[in-house]
């Protein structure tokens, strides 16, 4: 009897024993899949966790902060233009609107770094950021939000055979619905399966009509923005990353009824506009710059400053796309009044074109081409997969086109991106260790200071080589004697490669382009928020 | 240069002709005259709007070849101006200077603080140590032709394969 007992007690502590092996076992695979990572040692910084929580902690700060000037605020008529700028403040400083709560859309943007990338390492190597499901990482170096809001509707103008507008590298947020690109630009993030990851566009509704900011959203855009009917299941689904194969493609798997879903997009479109109002606001685009003050008659540029203004409007080609404002040039004997045709330029004639840059080898993105724990393969295509830009855009490839018109204009725009703005080019923070905060440039981040920015302009053509990047012949040294192939050759601008500036002159555009940064003539808001460290 | 004579001089007020004051102000006419015409040209130069029809372009140096590989080549030009904002420069060629069946364009930016604009074209997919005969041209992207034409047909050379 009591031998029976023993033996059944044995069987039972064998079988709880296996249970809790089995359990534990499915408990760390879990764990296991739901971090994809199919990138090879040495191409994720190994300090990434540390400053995703660096960062995290930096935006939670100006996110309190928002929610204190909004609590300061009196809400009457007088502050309505205040009102709107203070909840789209708050809308990109919210982590809630990611799929996994964890990141919000100034994570890739921060102010310090001119609204661009917030990390020194991974600016320095994958030059584009982790999204929300880690790691999962996008293509392209995050834009920065200034003047972005100034780029109009994207237009085909067939007296100059481009296209002038949109926001994004490939211009993919046309403006076409809600006449803003840079507020469609916003909606973008949310859902990319790359970045913010919500799996359809009524969840980032669903965690406004969640948020602590609602009342505000309700005092600026009405009662009705979230009375919608939320199936059962809504947070299940919108905690789901985007492009799950659970979805099965469907890009909107919330069901709503369709007022509902009318509603919700409104809201959304309401969000955007938000967003743009506050990317539109002194607070980002303050035009508030040593230049500007030069423009307004209050400060002079030093001698090398003039040097350098006088090169990027003439020998150095640069406002052939970045605007400067200005007519003329000055001809010997000439004295420079400050006089402006347009006070407050944006350095950006809002077209796109091929610089001819070479692939980035260093873009976690080519790595990405096994499927993750939910099913979706960022990159099937890997390393042979090409960024085309607009030409990507004009095809489908990304985001929808919504005037079909454009598609047969796809290959003359293969390689063509977006002419980013020189303003603030160079905002940076400050170090403790008195370094220089790296920053990376280009829309796939190959180039890493203004210095080598303007070289390559410079001598693209110079120092051609028939290599990818990575592989200079001996003797050479990759970005000084040596540029790699462009990516797509076959549309190259020619308007540059081969300026011939002295290293003098080079060093003149680049002190000129510093000119450029907010901040000069009042403080540049938040800019002082960096915690961490340069290598 | 013979002036007529005159009762008065209207310069030191003598009462006799005054060739020599008369020549002196003839010359300084003609100064003031060529003086205005040269700053009229160069202002308008300078100022003329982006809408503005831009004078009639021709090139004033080039073409010729800036460098070449094995199996590319750069050509560039010079025009005296550009004809509009973004423009593709073209490159007619071929093997035979009888049949330049083959076309490469590149754009290119007009800066319009410049007095000139520079084209530049990148041949692509050439054979090594071939010659090439070649005219250029510059159009809008959409094949419209801006003008700019070489009347001459130019040569080049690709580098021996490496």
């Amino acid at each position: 009897m009591r031998r029976t007992i023993l033996m059944l007690a044995s069987v039972v502590c064998l079988i709880v024993l296996g249970a809790v092996m089995i359990t534990r076992g499915i408990s760390a695979q879990n764990v296991a899949d739901s971090v994809y990572f199919p990138y090879p040692p040495g191409v994720i910084p190994p300090d990434l966790v540390p400053e995703i929580d660096r960062v995290n902690r930096e935006v939670k700060l100006i996110e309190a902060e928002a929610l204190a000037q909004w609590h300061a605020l009196p809400i009457n008529s007088g502050t309505a233009m205040r009102q709107v700028q203070i909840l789209g403040k708050l809308e990109l400083f919210d982590k809630n609107l990611s799929v996994n709560k964890n990141q919000a859309c100034s994570f890739c943007h921060m102010p310090y770094a001119g609204f661009s990338g917030p990390i020194p390492s991974v600016n320095l190597t994958t030059v584009a950021y982790p999204g929300s499901s880690h790691f999962r990482f996008g293509k392209r170096k995050p834009q920065s939000y200034t003047y972005s809001p100034f780029f109009p509707v994207l237009q085909y103008n067939k007296a100059q055979a481009n296209f002038y507008g949109g926001n994004f590298w490939d211009a993919r947020a046309t403006g076409f619905q809600l006449q803003s690109p840079d507020a469609e630009q916003a909606q973008d993030p949310l859902r990319d399966p790359l970045e913010m990851g919500m799996p359809d566009s009524a969840c980032i509704v669903r965690r406004l009509s969640l948020s602590a900011y609602r009342k505000l959203f309700e005092t600026v855009w009405g009662p009705q923005a979230f009375v919608i009917t939320w199936p059962a299941d809504v947070d299940q689904i919108c905690s789901t990353p985007a492009g799950a194969a659970v979805f099965g493609g469907n890009p909107n798997p919330v069901s709503l009824s369709p007022v509902d879903r009318g509603r919700s997009n409104a809201t959304f479109g309401q969000y955007a506009l938000a967003v743009t109002a506050y990317e539109g606001s002194p607070d980002v685009s303050a035009f508030s710059s040593k230049f500007d003050a030069f423009l307004a008659g209050k400060k002079t540029l030093t001698a090398n400053e003039m040097a350098g203004y006088n090169l990027f409007r003439g020998k150095g080609n640069c406002n052939s796309c970045h605007l400067d404002g200005r007519s003329t040039t000055l001809t010997p004997g000439q004295t420079d009044d400050g006089t402006a045709a347009d006070v407050a330029p944006k350095f950006t004639d809002t077209t796109s074109s091929n610089l001819g840059l070479p692939k980035n080898p260093a873009d976690p993105f080519y790595y990405e081409t096994t499927p993750d724990s939910f099913g979706f393969t960022p990159n099937p295509a890997g390393f042979a997969f090409t960024d085309l830009g607009v030409g990507l855009f004009l095809r489908n490839l990304s985001g929808t086109t919504p005037n079909s018109d454009w598609a047969p204009l796809a290959p003359a725009f293969d390689g063509f991106m977006q002419v980013a703005t020189a303003r603030n080019v160079d905002m940076r923070p400050k170090c403790p260790n008195g370094k220089t905060f790296p920053k990376a440039y280009m829309h796939n981040g190959y180039l890493k200071s203004l210095k080598e920015v303007v070289h390559f302009y410079n001598t693209r053509d110079v120092y051609p080589f028939d290599v990818e990047s990575g592989h200079c012949p001996a003797g050479t040294k990759e970005k000084v004697n040596c540029w790699p192939a462009p990516e797509v050759p076959q549309t190259k601008d020619m308007t540059i490669g081969k300026l011939g500036l002295t290293p003098t002159e080079e060093d003149q555009i680049v002190a000129f382009m510093k000119t450029l940064t907010d901040g000069f003539t009042t403080p540049y808001p938040d800019s002082n928020t960096f915690t961490g460290s340069c290598p | 240069m013979q002036v007529a004579p005159r009762r008065r001089c209207v310069f030191c007020s003598v009462k006799r002709p005054c060739g020599r004051h008369m020549s002196r102000l003839l010359l300084f006419v003609i100064a003031v005259s060529v003086s205005i015409l040269i700053f009229s040209v160069q202002t308008a130069s300078q100022e003329r709007p982006a809408g503005k029809k831009a004078a009639r372009m021709r090139i004033i140096k080039g073409p010729a070849l800036e460098s070449a590989t094995d199996k590319s080549a750069i050509i560039r030009w010079t025009t005296n101006t550009g004809s509009s904002l973004i423009e593709h420069s073209v490159v007619h060629y071929g093997t035979d200077p009888k049949n330049l069946n083959r076309r490469a364009e590149s754009p290119n930016r007009w800066n319009q603080n410049l007095h000139y604009m520079t084209h530049r074209v990148s041949v692509m997919n050439l054979a090594p140590r071939t010659t090439y005969y070649y005219t250029v041209e510059s159009v809008r992207g959409d094949g419209t032709p801006l003008g700019g034409r070489s009347n001459t047909i130019s040569q080049f050379t690709t580098r021996q394969q490496q």
